[in-house]
């Protein structure tokens, strides 16, 4: 029982430093990495929840499901920026920003209104289904530029790790307030694994993300054309 | 959601989770199979993209090779078959028969071989003169341009114009000499198959990049065009002019006008390096 504890304790130990790590390859190689706007929203999103993660415990029983509401809400803002930021059709990014509305909207009402369960299950299923979507055309956009390795994209890296993340604890956010608490603890540990992951995979992209090159200043060519074509 | 709330008792939900879990893993683990493959096949495009570069290279190569050649067989052309006869001539006038007669006769010879003569100093000098324009070697490429420019706008058919707007700091005179044959083939072909009214020319300078373009309003070309025709077994003008912008590491891009109206060619390279010999 000693040992499950430890292993647990070590598991939320991981999982709470995994939050530093983009933020610490972000200190380290801020020069190569930039201050691109997805790599900022990464680094906010990370200490946020670095810090969400340790005041967790403290919170007062009866605001726990307000918190997680506000938790469930953070996540699926970066996650829809990352992607609105990164889809380049047009079309795309206004139903983007229509389904975060709805579903902010939806969140806020569920937040006021849930009863008492153990975890926000329906926004947390309706936010993964919706990243899941983002992904999957982010993912489909980069695989129609046949030129480019997508392995050397840093947003290819980024959208697995949100998408290994969303899938492995997609099943457990869903049955959580069907499982007894002795379960909900059990399989909550197990589901900081996805969240590691993620957490590397975001370093990960991170490490490997240009400094996008500002445009091309050119000068002015054309400055007497207009008094030629005239003369 | 309904059916797992409805049917699910405690021993199931672990089953459902662990199924569920699993299947989404399988889902993203074939997604990242699925790129992994797919990658492959990019890396075998970029492979074969890279092997056509090869190829057009070779092809650019070549095409410099034939070019020069070209020159060197028009510069023969002109020595033997312009310089040589007169030359030729002029010892005729001066052969040794000459002291046996008369004064006048002498005179006469004299003359007609001195005129020879300069005639064929013109010629070396204009020969000359098209190798290394005399104005770039001693002006530079503002002055170069200028004198050409003013001889197209010269000759009545079409209206010619260049502004150097910041040249205090010139380029090396050899990368001066490459980008004057650029602007000369550029010209060139505009004058050939253009059909334009005017040719003018800008050049500005933006931090360590050297710029110049050049605008017409005849028939021109794109981008694609150029990229096009620099890949085909036509277009050695064109050919030459990319294989002269890798020397001296710059780009040059073809496109037409915001306005629809005219065509535009520039030319981007790097400034040298103040301090570098």
């Amino acid at each position: 029982m000693a040992k499950a504890k430890f292993i647990e304790n070590l598991f939320d130990y991981i999982l709470k430093f995994s939050y530093l790590l983009p933020l610490i390859a972000f200190l380290i190689f801020h020069k190569k990495i930039g201050y691109d706007k997805r790599v900022v929203i990464i680094l906010v999103y990370s200490a946020v929840i670095f810090l969400a993660l340790y005041i967790f415990p403290i919170i007062p029983r009866q605001y726990k499901l307000l918190y997680q509401g506000t938790f469930t809400l953070i996540e699926y803002i970066t996650f829809a920026t990352i992607f609105l930021y990164s889809i380049e059709r047009k079309g795309f990014k206004k139903i983007i920003i229509v389904l975060s509305l709805c579903f902010t909207v939806f969140q806020v009402i569920f937040i006021f209104n849930s009863n008492k369960s153990h975890l926000d299950s329906v926004p947390v299923a309706i936010e993964a289904i919706l990243i899941f979507l983002y992904c999957f055309y982010f993912l489909y956009q980069e695989f129609k530029k046949e030129n480019q390795l997508l392995l050397r994209n840093s947003m290819f890296w980024i959208s697995i790790g949100i998408f290994f993340y969303l899938a492995g604890s997609f099943f457990f956010f869903v049955l959580a307030n069907h499982m007894t608490s002795a379960e909900l603890e059990q399989y909550w540990s197990y589901s900081y694994l996805f969240d590691v992951i993620k957490n590397i995979l975001l370093t990960v992209g991170l490490l490997i993300y240009k400094q996008k090159e500002g445009l091309k200043a050119m000068p002015y060519l054309d400055m007497d054309l207009e008094r030629t074509i005239n003369q | 959601m309904f059916f797992l709330q409805v049917t699910t008792t405690h021993s199931d939900v672990s089953l459902v989770l662990f199924l569920g879990t699993l299947g989404m893993l399988v889902l993203v683990i074939g997604l990242i199979l699925f790129i992994i493959f797919h990658q492959r096949r990019v890396i075998r495009y970029q492979q074969k993209l890279h092997d056509l570069e090869i190829e057009q290279q070779k092809m650019m190569l070549t095409a410099s090779i034939k070019l020069q050649e070209e020159e060197r067989q028009r510069l023969a052309a002109d020595l033997h078959d312009d310089a040589g006869p007169l030359l030729a001539t002029a010892r005729l006038y001066l052969n040794e028969n000459l002291v046996n007669q008369d004064k006048n006769t002498q005179l006469q010879a004299i003359y007609q071989a001195r005129q020879i003569i300069d005639d064929t100093i013109q010629l070396i000098r204009n020969i000359s003169h098209s190798l290394m324009p005399p104005t770039l070697k001693n002006f530079g490429l503002e002055s170069a341009v200028n004198d050409l420019f003013q001889k197209i706008s010269g000759s009545g058919t079409i209206n010619a114009s260049s502004r150097f707007h910041d040249y205090s700091d010139r380029l090396k005179p050899e990368k001066e000499l490459v980008v004057f044959r650029i602007i000369q083939e550029l010209i060139n072909n505009i004058l050939k198959h253009s059909n334009s009214s005017f040719i003018h020319l800008t050049e500005n300078v933006h931090g360590d990049k050297f710029y110049l373009r050049i605008h017409h309003d005849g028939r021109g070309i794109v981008q694609s065009d150029f990229e096009k025709l620099t890949k085909s077994n036509i277009g050695l003008g064109l050919k030459n002019i990319s294989s002269r912008m890798r020397v001296v590491h710059g780009s040059i891009n073809f496109e037409k006008d915001v306005s629809q109206t005219y065509y535009k060619i520039t030319l981007e390279l790097p400034k040298d390096d103040p301090y570098e010999s």
